[in-house]
């Protein structure tokens, strides 16, 4: 027998459990006179892959330089699994990989690199890798100051699969790959991903990725205005293309097939998230926002 | 892998992997430099020599004999007193862009892993590669002067010979030495780009700033006690400070010099404790 309270309670070990980054609070800022963010609250947890949306200049990018201890907040906190971030301790940076968008590789041989590299990641999964850079299609014996810009990425992309971190942080990991490696990509990641892992990816290539993610966090200036299940998101909004816009319509724009709209969702009737509608709803609609109020941390 | 905020294995990992991703750089170096050194060497060799044509001359065969070419020694001793500061000052423009700069602040050390890799490149590599350097010169000026003259009468100068040639050196020395290339390991954490250059700048304006301060001072001594005016004659008999001060100020200038030494070697740490991108 058990009442409401403990569920509760099973409920709160559970989100702490789960919740892997967890920004408190939080102002930054490159200069003292134009902070970006101030007062910043988000929480992420495990089990999911997470697009992380906004427009140019709103921080994405430094969101994740601030969860990989990159960077270090001018007030609040930003913790992983409880510990700041920016105390960069070793088995936090093995567990948290971040893939920038412009990364350092030497121009040595990769299995020389490996060698030196792999032995601070101690659950590194040398199979992994090979599978990773056999579907890449990258040899294993290639010198990463001889290849191009997209296969160092797909080397970079293998080691970071296969590093063993339970937390990706990706920003624009598409950019420089070529179409099938697109889908390459794709698949790897799909194949990475349980229930423990974590994966945030910062992206304006939403078609890229609109098939992978499973969790959307929409930022705007300060504040997050989604942070949400796309499931969530497919019960609450209906995309839908017709003639002309639905009177109902949170947003609307001039599609191939006529007009693209956003609307209430109705009952038993969902349908496959559109981030780009999506992402233009939230940021031209108050009432789109109202709905997921509720949600948004 | 040991967890914790230091790990000695760690800081091996570390060295391993700078040293194998630049291995390419300081073999090219190394080569590059100790050539060049070895062109001024034998140079040298030859104007300790005497006259250039004169290959067998006794000078120039007894100038090749180990420690007896003192002024090629001291060449040596200058290069690599020279090159650790500049290797020193140097040591994190790796860093210095913002790619490379992620990739050493994410990799899975503590800043105490880090900064002790830090500390051994500075002092031991770095050195290292200077002594590769002399010895790579070495090779070349001892081959090039057996084909001239008696190989059996060739010897390898070493730079240490500077050192026993001169007894006094002594603890002071010694530290006085060690303090510029620790000014340098500061310089290279101060500045981000450049830090060679700037530190070279930095510690000029400190020295002028100090030899401005000292006369500065002196005149004001001589001025209190003797009246001293700027452009007067001036008599002094006995001494401006008692002898009895001798070993208070020897002792407040080690307590100084060791102090800011230590400011030196330390501020660093807590400079890469708040390192950002």
């Amino acid at each position: 027998m058990h009442d409401s309270s403990d569920d509760t309670y099973i409920c709160s070990i559970l989100f702490n459990y789960y919740t892997m980054i967890t920004i408190q609070d939080m102002s930054f800022g490159y200069t003292s006179s134009k902070p970006i963010f101030s007062g910043f609250h988000l929480e992420l947890g495990g089990g999911m892959v997470c697009g992380l949306l906004g427009k140019n200049g709103v921080g994405k990018s430094t969101l994740l330089h601030l969860a990989a201890g990159l960077l270090r907040p001018t007030a609040g906190s930003v913790t992983y699994r409880g510990t700041a971030t920016f105390a960069r301790r070793p088995e936090m940076l093995s567990d948290v990989f971040l893939v920038p968008e412009e990364f350092a590789l030497p121009a040595i041989k990769l299995e020389s690199w490996l060698k030196v590299v792999t032995p601070f990641y101690p659950q590194f999964d040398n199979e992994h890798l090979a599978s990773c850079l056999d579907q890449f299609e990258v040899p294993r014996g290639c010198n990463l100051g001889s290849l191009s810009m997209g296969q160092r990425k797909k080397a970079f992309l293998s080691f970071a699969l296969a590093s063993g971190a339970t937390t990706l942080l990706m920003d624009e990991p598409t950019n420089g790959l070529d179409i099938p490696s697109k889908s390459q990509f794709r698949k790897v990641l799909s194949q990475f991903m349980d229930d423990d892992k974590c994966v945030i990816i910062s992206t304006h290539q939403v078609g890229d990725v609109e098939n992978l993610l499973d969790h959307v966090v929409i930022l705007d200036g300060n504040s997050v205005l989604l942070n949400c299940p796309l499931a969530d998101v497919s019960r609450r909004l209906s995309f839908v293309i017709g003639d002309s816009a639905p009177a109902d319509a949170y947003y609307s724009q001039p599609s191939v097939g006529g007009v693209a709209a956003v609307v209430p969702a109705e009952e038993g009737n969902e349908t496959d998230v559109n981030l780009e509608l999506l992402f233009n709803a939230m940021m031209s609609s108050a009432e789109a926002r109202d709905l997921f109020n509720k949600e948004v941390k | 892998m040991k967890t914790g905020t230091f790990s000695i294995n760690r800081v091996w990992l570390i060295l391993r992997k700078e040293l194998v991703e630049r291995s390419k750089w300081y073999v090219s170096r190394i080569l590059g430099i100790g050539v060049a050194l070895a062109v001024v060497a034998f140079l040298v060799t030859y104007a300790e020599g005497g006259s250039i044509d004169n290959h067998n001359s006794e000078l120039f065969i007894l100038t090749t004999r180990a420690g007896i070419n003192i002024t090629l020694a001291k060449v040596y001793w200058a290069f690599i007193f020279c090159y650790v500061c500049y290797g020193i000052g140097s040591l994190n423009s790796v860093i210095a862009d913002r790619k490379a700069r992620a990739s050493w602040l994410l990799l899975p050390a503590s800043t105490a892993d880090k900064y002790v890799a830090r500390l051994v490149q500075a002092f031991v590599i770095v050195p290292l590669a200077g002594a590769c350097m002399v010895g790579v010169s070495e090779l070349l000026r001892c081959a090039f002067a057996a084909m001239l003259v008696d190989a059996s009468v060739v010897r390898f100068v070493s730079p240490l010979a500077v050192l026993t040639m001169d007894k006094d050196w002594g603890i002071g020395g010694a530290f006085a030495l060690f303090s510029v290339p620790a000014f340098f390991f500061f310089g290279s954490f101060l500045f981000r780009r450049g830090a060679f250059f700037k530190t070279v700048l930095l510690g000029g304006a400190i020295l002028a700033a100090m030899t401005f301060a000292t006369m500065a001072f002196v005149y004001v001594l001589l001025r209190i006690r003797y009246g001293y005016q700027f452009h007067g004659e001036i008599h002094i008999e006995g001494d401006i400070i008692s002898h009895e001060w001798d070993a208070w100020i020897e002792a407040f200038c080690w307590v100084v010099h060791v102090l800011v030494v230590a400011f030196f070697i330390v501020w660093p740490y807590r400079k890469m404790k708040r390192m950002q991108l």
